[in-house]
């Protein structure tokens, strides 16, 4: 039987049967083979260090997407009314936050330190290799991604204008400053999310809103 | 073909969301009577609203927008009533205030975390489950006219778990599971409400 020439390199007439006949296993085997040549090519030319570099400016970037913070809202919470209570800010700190580590920098981490080890060694050595980049992979996948969502934040004790008093912990976004001891704030909650933000412009006293009477 | 069928089925599904109603929750909890006296009471409410989205590669799309609020504030004024003698709602009063209108002493119940997660997972071959759990905490405060009393931070979770044939399944279950939470945030604040008001008595 004559196959046509092969479209890509890692193509031949054996993935060409499989595709003919709707078997899907030849084009994934391609595509693994792809990125295992191009895996080996970056190895190969010393390219490693550009390799991991992409890895970690991704976990990086994904670190550093934005939260919700004073200033800044999810798009869930445009067009609902929240509820506010008035308070004064009677002590800050800076607190340490530890970020959410969702596994996927330990993940990133065990394919491309398995996929370098996989170029190393032969034999039994090869599998050795595979298995202390997998797992030297992982850890530090995890180490940076832990890294990059850990962020300081600030700690607002409030006095309510009821006499209670609270704490809550806001994380400070880009451009965004601490609001000081003695403030007049108001705490806002929006789906269990609570904001503390400036109240000082706001008055104090104003004449009830009129309302619209119906008259016959 | 059959990718294309499958990205448009994707993006439909992506584009989904089924509105969550959080039922009444059976908050009636009475323990020893109702406490004497004429309290106001305030019951912060307009927090606990959120679009809820699935965890997990099915359904991910999907989104649950759920309102506790309706239910919470209903339930939270029928527990008080159920719990001390004469309870008016009221905005939020200074203590001066109390006692020339007539009250012995004010409760303010302010809303705080909501909590939620719906994971979606595969129990089978395409056979799908759903987890929804919800937690719920706040601050119950007994106000005197000589100033705040005390002050406690109730807690109230649920959970609910059970297979799913389509994503819209897995609302009832937040439904449930949110409705739970109330009910334990409900009486957990009303309990503590009453141990302030006793404690001053």
């Amino acid at each position: 039987m004559h196959y046509p020439k092969p479209r890509h390199k890692c193509e031949t007439h054996k993935t060409q049967r499989r595709e003919e006949s709707g078997d899907s296993r030849g084009v994934a085997a391609c595509a693994i083979r792809v990125v295992n040549k191009w895996m080996g090519d970056q190895m190969r030319s010393g390219r490693i260090a550009g390799l991991a570099a992409i890895v970690l400016a991704a976990l990086v970037l994904a670190g550093c997407a934005q939260r919700q913070s004073q200033n800044v809202y999810k798009y869930d919470e445009v067009g609902q009314a929240s509820a506010v209570t008035f308070g004064t800010i009677v002590a800050s700190r800076e607190v340490d936050i530890t970020g959410k580590n969702t596994g996927t920098g330990g993940l990133v981490g065990a394919a491309v330190g398995a996929g370098a080890g996989s170029y190393a060694g032969s034999g039994s050595g090869n599998a050795w290799a595979i298995s202390a980049g997998l797992l030297a992979g992982a850890v530090a996948g995890a180490l940076i991604e832990q890294a990059a969502a850990d962020r300081t934040g600030v700690e607002y004790v409030v006095m309510l204008q009821s006499g209670v008093a609270l704490t809550v912990v806001q994380d400070i976004g880009k451009g965004e400053s601490t609001l000081p001891d003695g403030m007049r704030v108001m705490v806002q909650n929006t789906g269990g999310y609570q904001r503390v933000l400036p109240a000082e412009a706001l008055p104090t006293q104003m004449a009830r809103p009129k309302g619209i009477e119906l008259v016959d | 073909m059959r990718a294309s069928l499958f990205a448009l089925a994707l993006l439909a599904l992506a584009a989904c969301s089924s509105p969550v109603k959080v039922g009444l929750p059976n908050a009636d909890w009475n323990d020893g009577g109702r406490i004497p006296g004429r309290y106001a009471a305030t019951i912060q409410s307009g927090a606990w609203r959120k679009d809820i989205s699935a965890e997990g590669f099915a359904c991910g799309g999907w989104t649950f927008p759920t309102d506790a609020d309706g239910a919470y504030a209903v339930a939270m004024k029928k527990a008080l009533d159920d719990n001390f003698e004469s309870v008016t709602l009221t905005p939020e009063m200074k203590p001066a205030d109390l006692a020339a209108q007539g009250y012995d002493a004010s409760i303010i119940v302010y809303q705080g975390a909501f909590d939620t997660r719906l994971l979606i997972v595969e129990q089978a071959y395409w056979t799908f489950g759903a987890e929804a759990s919800v937690g719920m905490s706040g601050i119950v405060a007994l106000v005197g006219p000589g100033g705040l009393i005390g002050q406690a931070s109730p807690e109230g979770s649920g959970a609910r778990r059970g297979k799913i044939a389509l994503c819209d399944d897995a609302g009832p279950m937040i439904s449930t599971a949110s409705r739970m939470a109330l009910m334990g945030f409900i009486q957990n604040a009303t309990r503590e409400a009453r141990a302030l008001a006793t404690t001053t008595r």
